[in-house]
């Protein structure tokens, strides 16, 4: 008999899990690269950035340089931005070959051209008005992208003639009048080569004798706007290299400017040198990795700020920094965020067990006890289990009795919330591996697993950090992540296995037999498997399965290991970023107050004299900005 | 019939956690014992080359995690099996009474073609420990309500009975592959009784 009921309690579970396969939801659509950027984007709180993208602009390193340092971000996330920035505009370029006077690599390049056939032939046509096309048509594109960064008088002392103009100017003219000049060199330049060669050598040099034109100009803007437009040139020669070196160049840049601010004109030569000897340009890369490391680990471990002193509103802040830092830590190791994306799965209509840890906090609001958003029944039992029998020889790993068990779940299941003290006198009379039985099965039965759908995949790619410091890095910004129920419960859980560990003398269950054990409940093996696996496991499994399967196994047995050894760590915000989102927080708070007199004066028509006038003294970060408010 | 080539045999051992899976297998195939207590991940499998009968087989001992569940790798290596070994502690009660779950667990996942016949031995493991909490009658009761399993006691740490028991396991194995050829006479074919009344019962239920 009672093997039978054995039997029909196994068919249940086999259909269960069935179920469980059937329900997971996938969504298998894998985005492109665009998509991941400004998924990205919008996840790090730049929806500024993301925004523009969307309305079809490009993102200029200016917009850039101005969210990074309104955000207070270090060059490391600055970097991770760009690069996510880069292929946005990429693509953009390639959806829309040149609309209108917006910024487009070949306009720029025939700007340049037509620019260094002007200086030869200077003489023979007063090409002021070229240079002065040329600007124009830079300052417009600007305009269209850069939205809020118009400087006041720009707009006033722009002509709308020669605006019209610079529409009328498009490419094929230049051509001929390029050619014209060449006319007047025919002796020297035979060869397309040799044109060639001049225009490069022009361009390098050319930024001087522009200028010069530009102030002896006629037009009284030109002065003006000399300043702004020396860095956008320099910006835009480096735009006007192929997008492959352009990668390596701001990345160079990085690695050498964050050593010695050396000037812009410097680090474009460096970019050269770079590009010939690839090795060494990635020794440099890697030897500022590693001083960069060193420092974070040394903040990381001395200072950090516990995540329970930020307030609700500066987590708020925080989270994109997070995920930042992550994605940094990611982008390192060349990990791809896996797309798999799955929608966090409903609860399954019972009352404990298999009900989310979200809506288990819930269920317990009508009498809440504490304020730790933690579900009770886990607090019950771990309670429990750290008073009782913490030193009960292989506690966690062996198992309880299994009919016993069974009868456990349905009491605790029916009784719970309403008989709460028949439930706990049965906790009290539970043995103690009926207790860690309880533990596993709530932690198994979690639809939503202890870490997500939404990072569990993220979770799970940390084992590829080959470094264990950045490794103990990335999981510590996962933790932070993690939805204040998941990321409490779990800490009450790691506390709970950290004391079982502490206790190994007398119950033998060290750091490793632990990691084992609790692995599983963390990382449940349904999500692991790719679909077409999980429906066929029933039926047939290749050897590779079986291989990959225990590799699974070990492997999310090394990320609890990890997590274990950190311990504490895991729950302390580096300094800086905890630093950074107090900044913000604050920032954003000036700036709603702010938003609010700025609703008033739209009412009087002053907006844009205001708005101007910050732009200018933006050097000044702790300066308020009334731009939108990103993060709302 | 020495004449015969190798022949693989797939052996699964299953039982509660630290009931000493790890160590019989260890003990069998390379004589040893180790104190450490170490949790299985997942499942490992060793081979040993032995003699039954003059015929030389490759046995395959695959040690599986005792945890309730790294429940998706059970199916993998429980397909295919030609002998299933349950292992208790006989000092722990509960993990005699776990076995009939392993056992149907096992008929489920690996639905073998004949489920009433297919061969399982038991082993009554840590013998030298004290104080015992199941005797060797219970034991033995319980292997002749499930068609008569073969039952050992062994001690993994002293290397008792080790031997023995997994002879039997290789030729209960060596049985199954060879069900439809009767060649092994001599060999007492417990399992392939007629008398199956009630655990016909029990591969009914297990195949709906």
């Amino acid at each position: 008999m009672e093997s039978e009921e054995a039997l029909k309690y196994y068919l249940d579970e086999v259909k269960d899990s069935q179920n469980d396969i059937n329900n997971i939801e996938e969504d298998i659509h894998i985005p492109n690269e665009a998509e991941q950027a400004t998924d990205f984007l919008q996840n790090a709180g730049l929806t500024d950035l993301s925004n523009l993208y969307q309305e079809g602009k490009e993102i200029t390193e200016n917009v850039i340089k101005d969210s990074v340092r309104q955000r207070n971000l270090t060059e490391k996330q600055a970097q991770t931005i760009r690069s996510r920035v880069r292929t946005l505009n990429k693509t953009l370029r390639s959806r829309q070959p040149r609309r209108k006077q917006r910024q487009d690599i070949r306009d720029v390049s025939w700007n340049v051209e037509t620019s260094s056939t002007g200086t030869r032939s200077r003489s023979a046509t007063p090409d002021s008005l070229d240079s002065l096309d040329v600007l124009n048509d830079e300052l417009t594109s600007d305009e269209d992208q850069q939205l809020n960064s118009l400087n006041p008088f720009s707009l006033d002392s722009q002509q709308p003639g020669v605006k019209t103009k610079i529409k009328w100017t498009n490419s094929e003219p230049w051509q001929h009048r390029k050619y014209r000049g060449d006319r007047g060199d025919v002796a020297h330049s035979g060869s397309e080569n040799v044109i060639l060669k001049g225009y490069q050598v022009l361009t390098e040099n050319g930024t001087l004798p522009r200028s010069t034109r530009e102030r002896s100009g006629s037009d009284p803007t030109t002065e003006i706007h000399l300043q702004p437009l020396k860095n956008r040139h320099s910006a835009e020669i480096s735009r006007n290299k192929l997008t492959n070196l352009h990668t390596q160049l701001s990345r160079s840049h990085t690695s050498i400017s964050s050593k010695n601010n050396t000037s812009s004109k410097i680090y474009i030569t460096n970019t050269e040198t770079n590009e010939s000897e690839a090795v060494s340009f990635e020794g440099l890369l890697k030897e500022n990795e590693i001083e960069d490391k060193t420092s974070i680990s040394q903040k990381f471990e001395n200072e950090g700020v516990c995540i329970d002193q930020l307030t609700d509103s500066e987590y708020q802040y925080l989270k994109p920094l997070l995920y930042m830092e992550l994605v940094a830590i990611f982008d390192q190791y060349k990990i791809v965020k896996s797309y798999l994306k799955r929608k966090a799965s409903k609860n399954k209509g019972g009352n404990v067990f298999g009900v989310n840890l979200s809506t288990l906090v819930m269920r317990d609001m009508p009498r809440p006890t504490d304020n730790s958003m933690i579900p009770e029944i886990f607090q019950t039992v771990i309670k429990e289990l750290n008073v009782r029998c913490i030193q009960e020889d292989g506690i966690l790993r062996i198992a309880g009795q299994k009919q016993k068990l069974e009868t456990l779940y349905n009491e605790i299941e029916t009784k719970f919330y309403n008989n709460r003290k028949d439930v706990e006198s049965l906790l009290n009379q539970a043995t103690v591996h009926e207790l860690t039985g309880i533990l596993k099965k709530l932690l198994r039965d979690l639809p939503d697993p202890v870490f997500t759908m939404e990072l569990f995949e993220m979770f799970y790619k940390t084992s590829l950090i080959t470094n264990t410091e950045d490794k103990v890095k990335a999981l510590n910004l996962l933790v932070l992540m993690l939805p204040i129920e998941h990321r409490n419960t779990y800490r009450l859980l790691l506390e709970f296995f950290l004391n079982v560990v502490n206790n190994e003398k007398h119950n033998r269950m060290n750091l490793h037999n632990v990691a084992m054990i609790t692995a599983p409940s963390l990382f449940p093996p349904r999500l692991l498997l790719p679909k077409d696996n999980n429906k066929l496991i029933l039926k047939h499994l290749s050897k590779e399965d079986l291989t990959k399967q225990i590799k699974d196994a070990a492997v999310c047995c090394c990320i609890v290991e990890t997590m274990l050894k950190a311990g504490d760590k895991l729950w302390s915000v580096p300094d800086y970023l905890a630093e950074q989102a107090r900044e913000a927080q604050k920032s954003a708070q000036i700036r709603r107050d702010l938003s609010k007199d700025k609703d008033k004066r739209i009412r009087s028509g002053k907006t844009k004299l205001a708005r101007s006038s910050t732009q200018y003294e933006s050097g000044n970060k702790n300066l308020p900005r009334i731009k939108r408010d990103f993060f709302i | 019939m020495a004449s015969r080539k190798k022949t693989l045999l797939k052996v699964i051992i299953l039982g509660d956690s630290s009931v000493g899976k790890t160590s019989l297998m260890n003990q069998y195939v390379n004589r040893k014992f180790s104190n450490q207590y170490k949790a299985t991940i997942g499942a490992d499998f060793l081979t040993k080359e032995l003699t039954v009968d003059d015929r030389t087989v490759t046995m395959q001992i695959w040690d599986t995690a005792g945890q309730e569940r790294f429940q998706s790798l059970g199916v993998a290596f429980y397909r295919g099996a030609d002998c299933c070994v349950l292992v208790f502690d006989v000092t722990a009660p509960n993990t005699f009474k776990s076995l009939d779950s392993w056992r149907d667990e096992f008929l489920i996942q690996a639905s073998p073609r004949e489920p009433e016949n297919f061969p399982f031995v038991l082993l009554g493991n840590k013998v030298d420990l004290e104080p015992r909490a199941i005797s060797a009658k219970r034991a033995q009761q319980w292997c002749q309500s499930k068609n008569n399993i073969p039952y050992f006691e062994t001690s993994a740490k002293e290397g008792l009975n080790v031997e023995q028991a997994f002879l039997a396991i290789a030729k209960n194995a060596l049985a199954q592959q060879n069900s439809t050829v009767d060649l092994y006479n001599e060999f007492p074919d417990q399992i392939k009784l007629t008398n199956t009344q009630k655990t016909s019962n029990n591969g009914d239920s297990c195949a709906c």
